[in-house]
């Protein structure tokens, strides 16, 4: 059987990427495969998405020195990329808008997309609204309730956001839905998913996007004298600020980069979300091959984190690619390091990371002291951690923060009352 | 138009002295002269007991073929019913051994077809070699695997490990597929082709209408097998709408709710329900 026709590298990262969705969607992939094509190179949109990047998103993101945690720690000069500061919080904003003017190029009226944290569910409802785009987002049940403030600032934006009950409730499941969506409304709707993950061309697409955080590091870096960063540590779920990071260092031999997945409660089975450094096998999940948490049957496990967005069993395929080859060193932080590290963050430097991001910045304070001041080790701190209060709070301050919401939602019936 | 059904498929050594799983079923769709019937069952769903009663009463009711789902924890292409149901059905214990034990029981008390249905990871993490020949010795005559396409590397060793089992490989066309694709699944096909109707995934109603019957008019130009028209076919009437114009009809959902509404002995009404289905 030969199909000499198809290009059958296309979206490979060694045996990992590739395209399995249903025949149904087929044409639609190739018709991004093919916009991506003619677009992802043209000057003209290259220069679209970086007027919004700068007149919009406030790129570039600031690097800052984390002079006092690097006290703290004693080690390596700590140096913090601030993609948190970006216009609606995360890094998550570079993906939706490139994507959101492709979709617009591509003649499409509509977006859709799914959200775990809700980070890319605001950043795409944003988007949209910047670019006059209709928008829907699926969300797990799960995610909904523990992430309400996003879920809000999505509809305030005019986006639908719809919550998904199938499965485990959470972000592989919200991609399941998005996707069955789009098999009915593929003429007029793009899918804005966001990671770098899923069928081609996506992973190359969205790494494309995010990459502009790699380019922007290695010129800030020269800017403070440093050459070359020692180690660069960000955090990974699906893996888009990872890759958007370590892409432009992926050449540089000498510069170690590691991907800090979510270590959860424990290594118990269900408990974590470790595919790199745990029981990650290969698959074929949501349209791509790679690396997943799988049974031995080849069911997709549950699986757990603090954060919402690190809570899902699969991995890009470029990450998970470079991973197996050992370009890519793969470590995990618990959820109680996580909750330990946003505090180190927020007293010792006024930064209040989000939940995802806080793994990499729980990993990079057992590196730094084993590292010297001549190293530069980098924590892409990729989200900011606004969105994260409900559960935040709740961790450190349980007793002070349920009498609040307690007096709150008192003082409101009161107030309906009186007004009755 | 339709090969004889001894007719070996392109991709299929000849092995004259034993017969494959796959004459089998094209020696079926060979025989129906007006459009048959492809059940569709969720294997564990509730329970085993279900499933097998509901298969019986599936060949009772006068189905050509049943449809067997191996349930998958994250099925792309079903829509809400099929969905929990085999959510339900993992849920219940549906591993590997007990979806094989099942197949082997329904393949040895019913007498029709039986076609396997699955998503990708299930024979790839087994080995595609291995999952094939399993199916086969537990009686089964075809995959359908939504999710791996023909124009991935891995479907070559997929399509045969098949091949090697005997198995027949059922290729689905999307009402998105252009001639070029649809000439291509033809070309993997060995028995026949499944035809999705209309966009979405499956449990929504479809309306039988003249550009359906066109579409398949358009793909029966181009392929010599059977096709088999399914997603959101409920009524008796839409399958008999659909005579000439595809050899058999898919139904999935409609029975799957059926189960769930008499899950302790669902076989006296999914028998019904498939009766006026065939009707006759």
């Amino acid at each position: 059987m030969t199909h000499a026709s198809h290009d059958t590298d296309a979206g490979r990262f060694g045996s990992f990427g590739g395209c399995f969705v249903p025949e149904v969607l087929r044409p639609a992939l190739e018709e991004i495969a093919e916009a991506w094509e003619r677009y992802g190179d043209d000057a003209d949109f290259r220069e679209e998405l970086a007027h919004y990047g700068r007149t919009y998103v406030g790129r570039p993101t600031p690097l800052f020195e984390a002079t006092n945690l690097t006290e703290h720690l004693g080690g390596a000069r700590i140096f913090v990329k601030l993609e948190g500061l970006a216009h609606t919080g995360a890094h998550k904003i570079n993906n939706a808008l490139g994507q959101a003017l492709l979709a617009k190029r591509m003649g499409k009226t509509r977006v859709i997309a799914e959200t775990g944290a809700g980070q890319h569910g605001v950043a795409t409802a944003t988007a949209a609204a910047a670019l006059g785009l209709e928008c829907e987002v699926f969300m797990g049940a799960v995610d909904a309730r523990r992430q309400v403030p996003n879920r809000f600032w999505m509809e305030c934006m005019g986006a639908t956001v719809r919550q998904v009950h199938e499965g485990t409730a959470t972000l592989k499941d919200a991609v399941n839905a998005a996707m069955r969506h789009w098999t009915e409304r593929i003429e007029d709707t793009h899918y804005l998913l966001g990671s770098a993950l899923g069928p081609h061309p996506y992973p190359t697409m969205v790494r494309t996007f995010q990459a502009v955080i790699g380019r922007e590091l290695r010129e800030q870096l020269a800017e403070r004298g440093v050459d070359r960063p020692h180690t660069i540590v960000a955090c990974v779920g699906g893996g888009s600020n990872a890759i958007g990071v370590f892409h432009e260092f992926v050449g540089d031999a000498d510069v170690r980069l590691v991907g800090v997945e979510a270590g959860g409660r424990g290594t118990g089975r269900g408990d974590n979300a470790v595919r790199m450094s745990g029981d990650g096998r290969p698959g074929i999940v949501q349209a791509y091959r790679s690396l997943f948490l799988l049974d031995d049957d080849g069911q997709v496990l549950p699986t757990h984190s603090v954060s919402a967005g690190l809570d899902y069993p699969g991995i890009g395929p470029e990450l998970a690619h470079l991973g197996t080859t050992g370009r890519i060193d793969f470590a995990s932080a618990t959820d109680d390091e996580t909750l330990a590290a946003v505090r180190l963050l927020a007293q010792k430097e006024g930064i209040l990371p989000a939940l995802e991001s806080a793994h990499a910045v729980a990993h990079a304070t057992k590196l730094a002291p084993d590292l010297t001041h001549d190293d530069a080790l980098v924590v892409n701190l990729s989200g900011r951690g606004d969105k994260d209060l409900f559960i935040m709070a709740e961790a450190l301050d349980r007793d002070a923060w349920r009498a609040f919401l307690r007096d709150e939602l008192a003082r409101m019936d009161a107030d309906d009352e009186a007004n009755a | 138009m339709t090969p004889p059904p001894n007719e070996q498929a392109p991709n299929e050594p000849a092995r004259a002295s034993t017969e494959r799983p796959a004459d089998r079923l094209r020696a079926k769709l060979a025989e129906r002269g007006a459009t048959g019937l492809m059940a569709h069952l969720v294997a564990g769903f509730p329970n085993r007991a279900a499933t097998i009663d509901a298969a019986r009463a599936i060949e009772a009711a006068g189905a050509d073929v049943l449809e067997l789902q191996f349930p998958f924890s994250d099925p792309l292409a079903d829509g809400p019913v099929v969905l929990q149901a085999c959510q339900d059905a993992l849920d219940a214990g549906t591993d590997h051994a007990a979806f094989l034990g099942m197949l082997e029981e329904i393949t040895r008390s019913i007498r029709i077809p039986t076609v396997v249905m699955t998503y990708a990871n299930v024979p790839f993490v087994r080995g595609f070699a291995s999952f094939a020949r399993e199916l086969a010795a537990a009686g089964a005559t075809g995959l359908i695997v939504p999710d791996l396409p023909h124009t991935e590397p891995e479907f070559a060793e997929f399509r045969a490990a098949l091949g090697d089992a005997g198995l027949s490989y059922v290729p689905v066309v999307a009402p998105t597929s252009t001639p070029k694709t649809i000439a291509e699944l033809a070309e993997v096909a060995d028995t026949f082709l499944y035809v999705v109707v209309r966009l979405g995934v499956t449990g929504r109603a479809s309306t039988i209408d003249d550009a359906v019957r066109t579409r398949l008019a358009e793909i029966s130009a181009i392929t010599p097998h059977p096709l088999a028209a399914g997603f959101g076919i409920q009524s008796g009437e839409q399958v008999r709408s659909l005579a000439g114009h595809a050899r058999l009809a898919v139904v999935g959902s409609k029975i799957v709710t059926t189960i769930r509404e008499h899950a302790d002995a669902p076989g006296p009404a999914v028998e019904s329900l498939v009766r006026s289905l065939v009707g006759d």
